[in-house]
C-alpha cells in the first residue's frame, strides 16, 4: 500500500473521529442527569414487563423516527423468548429499554413490578441484573487479554477478586472458550470467538435476564450451535430469563419457548412458539416466514401426504417423515 | 447525527444555492470586507438591508437562521456589555458610582452588535445554509490551486477534509454503539474524581482507536483499488463552471461596497 494514501486515509479518519467524539461528549454531558452512585444490588428479577412504551429517535427534528409505538409486552420468567420482526421494526430499541440504555418517552419498564426509572441513579444496578449483548458486540473489546475483557462487567460490580476470576472462567466455559484463549489478546480472535467472548462478558455478570441481540448473525452453523448451546446451558444452570433477537426462524423454532413478533414499531402478537408458527399468514403480514421445514411439510400435506402439523424443527420433521416412511414400507 | 454531513445545509432551489461555490467564497470575503467598512448609521442600514435581501433570496426561513444564532448569543451580549461600560466619550448619559455610560459607548455597542450579527448571518447563508461541505472543500481546493506552485499539498488536504466529512456520522454512530456496549456492562462515565473519570474513558477510547485504524486501512486499500493516485491527471465528475449570474452577484456586492463607502461620507449622527 502506498504510504501517502494511507496517511491521507488515516488523518481523515482520525479527524472525523475527533469531531465525532467531541459531539458525543457534549451529548452525554447533557443526557447524564442523575449521578450514578454505587448502591445496594437489586433483588433477583422474577418478572419483566414493558407497559405502553413510546420511543422516538431524534425527537423534534426532521429525522425523527418513532421506533416504539405504545409497546406493551411481558416475558415469562425462566423462558427463552425470541423477538422477531423485519429489519427496522424496533427490536434492538425494545431490548435497550430493558436495561435502561434508552429511556422511554412515555410508558414504564417494570422489573419485579417496579419502574426502573423511579430511581435513575440506580440504573447501573439494573444493567447488572439485565445483561444485554449488543447487536455488534465486536465493538467492546479493549483489554489485553480475553479474560480481563470478560472481567470488565464483574469488576464494575465491585466483586472480590477471586469471585471475578471465577465468574469469568465460568462464563468462558459456557460459551466453549478454553484456557489458552483466555490469555490471548481479544484482538487476535476469530469472528466467532470474538462473538463468544462478548457473550461471556455479559454472562460473567450472571444476570437474571440475559438479552442477546442477534447473537449468531453472520456465523457458520457450527459457531451458531456453540452459541445457542451456551445460552441453553446458562439458562439451565441459573434459571435466568433469556431474550433472543434473531432473523433465523429455524434457530428460533429450535430454541425458543415463546415468541414476540414485532412489526413497524409495535408488538404484533406474542405467545408460545408453536402457536405463533401455526399462523403463517400473520407472520407473512409482518414480512416474516415460518421455518423452511414447516413450509415443506405444509406442501407435502397439500399433496395429500398425511404429515401432522405443528412441526418446526428439522429433527422433528425427520422423525415424522421416517415414521411415515416406515409405515408406508410396512404396508407395501 | 444523520443530518451532520450536510452541516446546516438547507436544501432549496434559490439563486444563492445555484451560485458557483467558488464565487460564493469570493462573495463571502467581499461581504466580510463590507461589514468592516461600515462607519455610520446609514452605512449600517444599507448593510442590514443587503443582508436581509440576501436571506430572502436564499429562501432559508428566518426561523432557522435565528435558531442558528443561539450559540453566539453569549458572545454577543458580552461584547455589548464590554462596549457599553468601557468606552469613554464626551456625552455622558448616565452615571452611578464608578459606572459611566457614554453616548459613544452605546452607539459603539449597537454598531458592534449589528456587525457581529451580520457577519455571522452573511457567512452562514453563503457557506453553510446554501452550500454543502463537500462542495465547499471542492471549491477551496480549486481556489487554492495556485499554491501548488510552492508545493503545498492542496489537493491532499482537500481530499482529507472531504473524507473526514463523509466519515463523521459513521464514526459518531460507532462511538455511540461502543459506549452503549460498555454501559451495558456497567461502565460508569460520570462519577468519581477527574482521574477516575479519565480512566473510565479508556474502555471507549481503545475500541475507537482500533476501529479507526481498521477503517483507515480499509479505506486506503479501497482507494488504491479504485486507482486513486493523487490529482495528477485526475478528472472530475462535476466540473465547476462560472456563469453569468456569478459575475453579476460579485458586481452587485462590489456596488454595495461602493454604496457603503459613499454613505460613510455623510456625517450623520455618531461615526465609529
Ligand atoms: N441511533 C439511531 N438513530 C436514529 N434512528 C435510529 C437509531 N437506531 C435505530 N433507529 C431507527 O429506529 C428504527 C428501529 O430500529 P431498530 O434498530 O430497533 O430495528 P431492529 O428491529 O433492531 O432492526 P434490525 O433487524 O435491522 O437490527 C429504525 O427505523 C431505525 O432506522
Ligand atoms: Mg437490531
Amino acid at each position: 500500500m502506498e504510504l501517502w494514501i494511507a496517511i491521507i486515509a488515516l488523518s481523515a479518519v482520525l479527524l472525523a473521529q475527533a469531531v465525532a467524539a467531541v459531539i458525543l461528549l457534549f451529548a452525554i454531558r447533557k443526557k447524564q442527569a442523575g449521578r450514578q452512585t454505587p448502591d445496594e444490588p437489586l433483588e433477583k428479577i422474577e418478572s419483566v414487563e414493558l407497559q405502553d412504551i413510546v420511543y422516538t429517535y431524534n425527537p423534534g427534528t426532521p429525522q425523527a423516527v418513532r421506533a416504539l409505538d405504545h409497546v406493551s409486552v411481558s416475558f415469562a420468567p425462566g423462558h427463552i423468548v425470541g423477538i422477531i420482526g423485519h429489519t427496522g421494526s424496533g427490536k434492538s430499541t425494545l431490548v435497550q429499554m430493558l436495561n435502561g440504555l434508552l429511556r422511554p418517552e412515555s410508558g414504564r419498564v417494570l422489573l419485579n413490578g417496579k419502574d426502573i426509572w423511579e430511581k435513575p441513579h440506580r440504573i447501573v444496578q439494573v444493567r447488572f441484573r439485565v445483561g444485554l449483548v449488543m447487536q455488534y458486540p465486536d465493538y467492546q473489546r479493549f483489554e489485553e487479554t480475553v479474560e480481563k475483557d470478560v472481567s470488565f462487567g464483574p469488576r464494575n460490580m465491585k466483586l472480590p477478586e477471586e469471585e471475578i476470576k471465577e465468574r469469568a472462567e465460568r462464563a468462558l466455559r459456557f460459551v466453549g472458550l478454553d484456557r489458552d484463549v483466555m490469555e490471548k489478546s481479544p484482538f487476535d480472535l476469530s469472528g466467532g470467538q470474538k462473538r463468544r467472548a462478548a457473550i461471556a462478558g455479559v454472562m460473567a455478570m450472571q444476570p437474571d435476564v440475559l438479552v442477546l441481540d442477534e447473537p449468531a448473525a453472520g456465523l457458520d452453523p457450527r459457531g451458531r450451535d456453540i452459541i445457542f448451546e451456551g445460552i441453553r446451558q446458562y439458562r439451565a444452570s441459573t434459571g435466568a430469563t433469556v431474550l433472543i433477537i434473531s432473523h433465523s426462524m429455524e434457530d428460533m423454532a429450535s430454541i425458543c419457548d415463546d415468541l414476540v413478533v414485532m412489526d413497524h414499531a409495535r408488538v404484533l402478537v406474542s405467545g408460545p412458539t408453536n402457536e405463533i408458527f401455526l399462523q403463517p399468514e400473520l407472520l407473512a403480514g409482518a414480512g416474516l416466514d415460518i421455518p423452511k421445514v414447516t413450509q415443506l411439510l405444509e406442501m407435502l400435506r397439500q399433496k395429500g401426504v398425511p404429515v401432522s402439523s405443528g412441526i418446526f424443527t428439522v429433527d422433528r420433521a425427520v422423525a415424522e417423515l421416517s415414521r411415515l416412511l416406515g409405515r408406508g414400507e410396512g404396508a407395501s | 447525527m444523520k443530518g451532520f454531513t450536510l452541516g446546516q445545509f438547507y436544501p432549496s432551489d434559490s439563486i444563492v444555492h445555484s451560485l458557483d461555490p467558488r464565487a460564493k467564497m469570493i462573495l463571502t470575503i467581499l461581504y466580510v470586507v463590507c461589514t468592516f467598512l461600515c462607519k455610520n448609521i446609514l452605512a449600517y442600514a444599507l448593510l442590514l438591508a443587503m443582508t436581509l435581501a440576501l436571506v430572502l433570496l436564499s429562501k432559508v426561513p428566518l426561523r432557522i437562521i435565528l435558531r442558528g444564532l443561539r450559540p453566539i448569543l453569549f458572545v454577543l451580549i458580552f461584547t455589548l456589555v464590554v462596549n457599553v461600560f468601557w468606552t469613554r466619550g464626551e456625552v455622558l448619559l448616565w452615571e452611578w458610582k464608578f459606572i459611566h455610560i457614554y453616548y459613544e459607548g452605546v452607539m459603539n455597542a449597537v454598531f458592534m452588535g449589528v456587525r457581529i450579527l451580520m457577519l455571522i448571518v452573511g457567512t452562514c447563508v453563503f457557506l453553510t445554509y446554501t452550500t454543502t461541505p463537500i462542495v465547499l472543500t471542492d471549491a477551496i481546493e480549486q481556489l487554492l490551486k495556485p499554491l501548488k506552485v510552492i508545493h503545498l499539498p492542496v489537493h491532499e488536504f482537500a481530499m482529507m477534509m472531504t473524507i473526514a466529512m463523509r466519515f463523521i456520522p459513521t464514526l459518531a454512530e460507532e462511538t455511540d454503539k461502543i459506549m452503549s456496549a460498555q454501559k451495558a456492562r456497567g461502565a460508569d462515565f460520570s462519577s468519581g474524581g477527574l482521574v477516575k473519570r479519565a480512566k473510565s474513558l479508556i474502555p471507549i477510547l481503545i475500541p475507537l482507536f482500533v476501529s479507526s485504524f481498521r477503517r483507515a486501512d480499509e479505506l486506503a486499500t479501497a482507494m488504491e483499488c479504485r486507482c486513486y493516485h493523487g490529482d495528477k491527471g485526475r478528472t472530475r465528475m462535476t466540473v465547476l463552471h462560472y456563469r453569468w449570474r456569478d459575475l453579476v452577484a460579485v458586481l452587485a456586492l462590489v456596488a454595495f461596497g461602493a454604496g457603503i463607502i459613499l454613505l460613510n461620507r455623510f456625517g450623520i449622527g455618531y461615526t465609529a
